[in-house]
């Protein structure tokens, strides 16, 4: 359970993720249902040795669809509101050995009485430059329950191993009337611009390694990889950076959902600047001021483009007048 | 359909790995321990990776497998075949390949060998893309075939131990199916003849043969290529069925089915009786010689003439080179007819290979007659075992011995396909064995493609095998149509086991689907 603190050397992951074709840019969602001990930032499973059949992932999570250009693409991760059974999971696979079966999430019984939130992500694109994004959150469980839902961005580390590679930027762009901004300046891509709906707080950190956690060494900079982590879990709030500038950064939803209702929120982010144009996950950044990003963002959430499940007026989630996420009036179903 | 297209769109992953900087360490860091620069991949300091690859599994296998990746490309080639031929074009680029020609396997042992299908999936891919654009990217296929030509040379000098066009190969991807660990050296000492390693190279022999020739079309420079790989064929399948004098023999008659042969180091030799996938490989070295494509090439058809004439011996066991079939096509073929139909009377035997969802990679008579092999007082043994391994053997949680895994299934079916091609509707097989049904290669083809995709379809009850014994996957409706692409399958239930996303080659189903409108 290091990943969340260890900066990666190679390869970036993340729950249904896009990046960029040299993954410089990353983004992803993070979940908590404020009953783990940590962000829900990666799906989780057994190592070769763990696993009673060697590794195996102990999560449901489905790839929906995509057209082949990527111009849309639809995932759905079913999150337990309990907390997950990491340590059970970890400790019934290694009591039954080879000759027994596999002990799954769903023998722990977390899906008991459909006490999950059904998350979907949808990635949609308006042109070769800009990525529109959805996530939707469906409680299936017979109560209210809360979820807060973190649009995750943020750099590959290239920078810190010893190399001439400049370290990059994320800071708060400025937004004209509702809604946030990202500002992204990356040396290879320049100046681009994720916009969030509403107004959610941006929890800034660093993407680089915890040594103060994992070795009890110095950490250079007080925020680093698992501060967002840190901040909304354990409430720490000097964990992430108050200048609202650095390498990794969240759009903080806290939502509370009612039973067998679908709040969504929407994030138009340009990812990726293509070598080849229009063929890969996704296209560039926005180069749109922000003024204009923003309006684009609306119409996106207003748009009936969700033509593979849409049951869901999404012109519901800009009319909210706080926080820009609300309820829809029926659930998605497929 | 729509998902498996989807999850083989959603496994394209950034990979990035710089072995040499892997093995010298970062200069803000502490060296890496001394013993990393002799250890794993020390070979391969020329290999740099930073590309969009397709994964077998972005969990599980988040790394490319060479050979995984060549079956992805078959049903990517259906919905973007400039991404499938990238991808195959990259695994030979100069910061990929080895300078000597192998492919790299995976990231935890480059220097793996696994089955050679890339030129398989080349010529798949150019074809399926020719069938739907009208015209075939010739300059990929030029590109990718004098690439292919310096790995088929290093498989020839580095997996042919006694230069008799015999190939061993070990591990060759099919992990725990045999007695032996096959990545490893035996503990008998000596050498296993592998009945799939020759036949693999078969099977790479023609397709080889059968780009050359569709590039000869237009540019006679390849005819004395294709020529070559005509003749070496001969060669291969002639050592694969007889090896004349020294009375070893991959074909058992008893049995009617391919075994491995164990050399031991004082020179005897004997064949290990698994009744296993390795023995129904033979079936993929299969091609067809059209009669006017052999008219255009003279060149060719004039040396393939000569052949035939002055060296008889080498054909005689080989395929029915002068008994021209349906349409005076001429089969190229490791296996001759008559030995297919004793191999598929076993193959499409349920008690044997032939499972409700497709044909399992070891026969289910191993269940209640286990092989066992006893060396020096140690028994090594194969069971059926449809589900997991039992033990941790060779191969983490891959298991050969039983289940139903797709890529192997998928060459069988097309194989099928080739044979009927040349045979024609005349020779029809039992199927099931016992059955008393009888039926052509292609119907046979057809409901082994049927059986496959029943895994993951709604029975008349509205339970999906893929799902196996979870009710809330079987059930519930928020569940229930959430198709997920294991790694491989049980041999009696049909039921998803392995890895949960590996849509790349279980992704073949779309293919099957596509092709039989389903």
């Amino acid at each position: 359970m290091t990943m969340r603190s260890r900066a990666y050397r190679w390869n970036e992951d993340g729950i249904a993720g896009i990046c960029d074709r040299h993954q410089m840019i990353c983004f992803a969602i993070a979940l908590w249902n404020g009953r783990d001990p940590i962000l829900k930032e990666r799906v989780f499973g057994l190592t070769g040795n763990e696993g009673n059949h060697g590794e195996d992932v102990k999560e449901y999570y489905f790839y929906l669809d995509s057209t082949p250009t990527h111009s849309y693409m639809t995932y759905l991760y079913k999150y337990p509101q309990a907390a997950f059974p990491y340590g059970w999971l970890v400790e019934e696979n290694r009591r039954r050995g080879r000759g027994g079966a596999e002990f799954e999430l769903l023998d722990t019984g977390v899906f008991d009485e459909d006490r999950y939130f059904d998350v979907v992500v949808e990635y949609a694109k308006a042109g070769v430059e800009d990525i529109l994004i959805r996530i939707s959150a469906t409680n299936r469980g017979p109560e209210s329950a809360q979820l807060v839902l973190l649009p995750t961005l943020w750099y590959r580390n290239t920078w810190s191993w010893g190399s001439d590679e400049p370290r990059p930027s994320l800071r708060r762009g400025k937004v004209q009337g509702r809604g946030a901004a990202i500002e992204v300046d990356h040396p290879s891509y320049g100046r681009r611009w994720l916009y969030c709906e509403g107004s959610p707080e941006l929890l800034f950190t660093e993407n680089e390694t915890n040594y103060r956690r994992l070795y009890g060494a110095e950490n250079g900079s007080p925020y680093v990889k698992d501060g967002i982590n840190d901040y909304i879990v354990h409430g720490v709030k000097e964990a992430v950076n108050p200048e609202r500038v650095g390498t990794k950064v969240a759009a903080h939803y806290p939502l509370t959902i009612a039973p067998g209702k679908t709040m969504a929120c929407g994030c138009a982010s340009p990812i990726q600047k293509s070598q080849r144009p229009v063929r890969r996950p996704s296209g560039p950044l926005s180069t749109r001021s922000s003024a204009s990003g923003n309006a684009r963002l609306r119409s996106f959430t207003r748009r009936s483009f969700l033509w593979t499940f849409h049951r869901t007026p999404a012109a519901s989630c800009a009319r909210r007048s706080r926080g820009s996420c609300g309820p829809s009036s029926s659930t998605t179903t497929w | 359909m729509r998902q498996a297209f989807a999850g083989l769109l959603w496994s394209k992953q950034f990979y990035h790995y710089v072995v040499k900087d892997w093995l010298e360490g970062d200069s803000a860091f502490p060296a890496p321990p001394a013993e990393r620069k002799h250890g794993r991949n020390h070979e391969w300091t020329h290999l740099y990776n930073t590309d969009v690859i397709s994964m077998p599994d972005k969990w599980e296998y988040p790394w490319y497998a060479a050979w995984d990746l060549a079956f992805h490309c078959v049903p990517l080639a259906l919905v973007d075949s400039d991404f499938a031929k990238e991808q195959l074009i990259l695994m030979l680029r100069e910061w990929y390949m080895h300078p000597n020609g192998q492919l790299p396997a995976y990231e935890w042992a480059f220097g793996d060998v696994n089955p050679p299908v890339h030129a398989w999936a080349a010529w798949r891919v150019y074809k399926i893309e020719k069938k739907r654009r009208g015209k075939g990217d010739r300059d990929f296929l030029q590109k990718i075939f004098h690439k292919l030509l310096l790995n088929f040379t290093w498989w020839v000098n580095r997996k042919d131990a006694e230069g008799q066009n015999v190939f061993q190969g070990g591990f060759l991807g099919l992990d725990n199916i045999g007695v032996f660990d096959r990545s490893a050296p035996l503990p008998t000492g000596g050498h296993i003849e592998q009945s799939d390693g020759t036949s693999w190279m078969g099977m790479y022999c023609l397709n080889l043969l059968g780009i050359a020739l569709e590039l000869a079309r237009e540019d006679p420079a390849y005819e004395d290529v294709a020529s070559k790989f005509w003749e070496h064929f001969i060669y291969i399948a002639h050592a694969m069925n007889t090896r004349g004098g020294e009375d070893i023999d991959l074909w058992d008659e008893e049995h009617g089915f391919y075994y491995d042969v164990l050399h031991l180091p004082d020179g005897q030799h004997f064949p290990l009786k698994v009744r296993s996938m390795v023995g129904l490989i033979p079936l993929f070295a299969v091609q067809t010689l059209e009669p006017k494509l052999l008219n255009r090439l003279p060149g060719f058809k004039r040396r393939l003439e000569w052949f035939i004439d002055h060296r008889p011996e080498l054909i005689q066991n080989v395929a029915c080179m002068r008994t021209p079939g349906q349409e005076e096509r001429r089969l190229l073929s490791v296996v001759t007819p008559d030995r297919l139909r004793r191999v598929l009377k076993l193959m499409l035997d349920e008690r044997e290979f032939l499972s409700p969802y497709g044909i399992r990679a070891l026969s289910q008579s191993h269940r209640d007659h286990p092989y066992t092999l006893t060396v020096s007082g140690v028994q090594h043994r194969v069971d059926y075992e449809p589900a997991e391994s039992s033990t941790g053997l060779f191969g983490g949680n891959s298991n050969w011995r039983g289940p139903i895994w797709f890529p192997v299934n998928y060459l069988i079916i097309e194989s099928l396909q080739k044979f009927h091609f040349y045979l024609g509707d005349d020779y029809k097989v039992e199927c099931p064995t016992g059955s008393g049904r009888m039926a052509t290669l292609w119907e046979v083809a057809g409901e082994i493609s049927r059986r496959l995709t029943r895994i993951f379809l709604r029975t008349a009850d509205g339970r999906r095998p893929v799902h196996g014994g979870s009710g809330k996957f079987q059930t519930d409706p928020h569940w229930r149509d959430l198709v997920l692409f294991y790694e491989y399958f049980h041999g009696d239930t049909g039921a998803g086991v392995g890895a949960g996303h590996q849509t790349g080659w279980t992704g073949l189903v779309a293919k099957l689907l596509q092709q039989s409108g389903g």
